[in-house]
């Protein structure tokens, strides 16, 4: 009799969760919103204290360290050194996979059945996440944000990313991978207003190892919010446009 | 109940009759008035489009394809470029009406666009910024994507987007200008009409430097006429600019229609971009 009862009381409990995640019509859990991060990973992805072009933050690097060869981790911190001029964002280039996820601009996902688009509100970038079972186009190919092919592993969206060049950095810090960079995202809503997102890193001319970052991604929830624009490369030019 | 019904209505092999009652939906699309629906509603004018007369190297005497370098090396040649009607439907004569102010400072950025020896008459496409509105939709090829609450247009060139909320929400201050503008649609039967405001109008809108300012308001209507053609209407207002509101109109073709596993990909402009500053110290030298 007791157990029937704890089971009756747990019904609504477990009705409860499952219904608090948001789900499109075919059953996955939906994405759709605008989202944006609240750590410094875009100054740093390591632990860092504040400095004059950076806020103090902990880093999303599981583990702390970043199994850089001894030649990549010279030129870490040679990029370090020249961050302020070399950093390819103070040129408004495109910020790369996963930087471009914790860039501290909102983005909306909208969320269809066989492709998830992404929307960041920098430099008006997109990116397709073809979930139609399409494989990678044989490369190489050197593209900023990568070629993004995604499928649904239970109720977390995982995406497959190469197809990069070697021109941009994880941060400020001056954090950086080649040409062989692999990124595999994982978002998965841990609640109606949570992303949990993992990116596993994989370079292996960079790095000794495969290595991941963790973050969480938060739904902006004003009424009114919508995207608006971060032109940052127009912003040199708008005096003479008037 | 219903098979038996249905071989009465349609009296031929069962093979035939699943092949005819499966081609109805396909054969509506094409119908006026009948556009397939999406999920919630709207009428589905989903995939990849491009206007029949492409490029934006003029608005009042558009040709197709090639721009101005076709249309020069037809004329030595001595033939004729094809379609030389203006896009401007309103007024009659076709062209901008201009405030005489206007009409100048066009007519200068115009005259100085192929040597710019000034950063004033560099097309700010040149630097990869944002068309706008307007001349983003005759530049480039564009993907359009429906979701609840939302259409989406991703223009192919240097991958600008406009998300266009169907909610009827206001628009943000008119204090906030923005390249693409703020844009709020509502469906009226097969017309998607949208409101642009919000403009900086900091893009020209071709390459004969005719312009707006950011007091622009913009009225766009797409009308789903069938399931491969869309009519484009826009009627542009700045009484800072222009005499009076003035209308563009063009047709809009789906395109990749024999490739259906046609893929947008990423098309970086602004990273590597030299050819700008380049024109600029050229002009400045005497060169061309």
């Amino acid at each position: 009799m007791r157990r029937l009862f704890l089971l009756f009381a747990l019904v609504p409990v477990l009705a409860w969760s499952q219904a608090a995640l948001p789900r499109t019509a075919d059953g996955k859990p939906n994405l759709s919103g605008i989202w944006q991060v609240m750590t410094t990973a875009d100054w740093d992805i390591q632990d860092h204290q504040a400095r004059p072009d950076a806020p103090a933050g902990l880093g999303v690097v599981e583990g702390g360290e970043i199994p850089y060869q001894p030649w990549a981790l010279a030129k870490k911190k040679d990029n370090f050194e020249k961050r302020a001029s070399a950093d390819p964002l103070t040129k408004c280039y495109l910020p790369g996979v996963p930087r471009i996820t914790y860039t501290p601009l909102p983005f909306q996902i909208l969320q269809a059945e066989k492709q998830v688009s992404i929307f960041y509100q920098y430099a008006h970038a997109v990116r397709f996440i073809f979930a139609n079972g399409s494989k990678h186009p044989e490369g190489h190919i050197d593209w900023w944000l990568g070629d993004s092919r995604g499928e649904w592993q239970g109720d977390t969206l995982a995406v497959d990313v190469i197809h990069f060049n070697d021109q941009t950095w994880f941060d400020r810090a001056g954090n950086f991978h080649s040409e062989e960079l692999h990124v595999v995202e994982r978002y998965t809503l841990s609640d109606a207003d949570h992303i949990r997102y993992e990116a596993t890193i994989e370079d292996p001319k960079v790095f000794t190892r495969p290595w991941k970052m963790s973050l969480l991604l938060y739904r902006h929830k004003e009424p009114n919010i919508q995207l608006l624009e971060h032109e940052c490369y127009g912003f040199d030019y708008e005096k003479y446009y008037p | 109940m219903l098979r038996l019904r249905l071989r009465k209505i349609l009296p031929m092999k069962r093979t035939m009759r699943v092949k005819m009652l499966l081609t109805l939906p396909l054969l509506a699309g094409l119908l006026p008035g009948q556009a397939a629906k999406t999920a919630d509603g709207q009428p589905d004018m989903q995939g990849f489009w491009a206007a029949e007369v492409g490029g934006t190297y003029s608005l009042v005497n558009p040709r197709r394809g090639g721009g101005r370098l076709r249309e020069q090396l037809l004329e030595r040649e001595g033939k004729k470029a094809p379609i030389k009607q203006s896009r401007i439907t309103d007024p009659a004569d076709g062209q901008i009406p201009y405030q005489p102010w206007a009409r100048a400072r066009q007519q200068e950025i115009q005259a100085n666009i192929d040597r710019p020896a000034k950063q004033e008459y560099i097309d700010p496409q040149a630097r990869c910024l944002p068309d706008g509105p307007i001349r983003s939709i005759f530049w480039s090829a564009y993907q359009i994507l429906q979701f609840p609450g939302y259409v989406v247009f991703v223009y192919e060139q240097n991958h600008p987007y406009r998300i266009i909320p169907l909610d009827g929400r206001p628009h943000p201050s008119q204090d906030v200008k923005l390249w693409m503008g703020d844009s709020r649609g509502h469906w009226e039967g097969n017309t998607l009409v949208v409101d642009v405001a919000n403009n900086n109008s900091k893009s020209r809108l071709d390459n004969e430097g005719d312009f707006a300012s950011d007091k622009l308001h913009i009225v766009e209507r797409y009308t789903f006429v069938d399931a491969k053609t869309m009519e484009y209407q826009a009627t542009l207002e700045d009484p800072s600019v222009y005499t009076r509101p003035w209308t563009i109109q063009a047709r809009m073709l789906r395109t990749h229609l024999k490739d259906p596993k046609y893929e947008q990909w990423e098309d970086a402009c602004h990273e590597g971009e030299k050819n700008a500053d380049a024109s600029l110290q050229s002009a400045q030298n005497g060169g061309n």
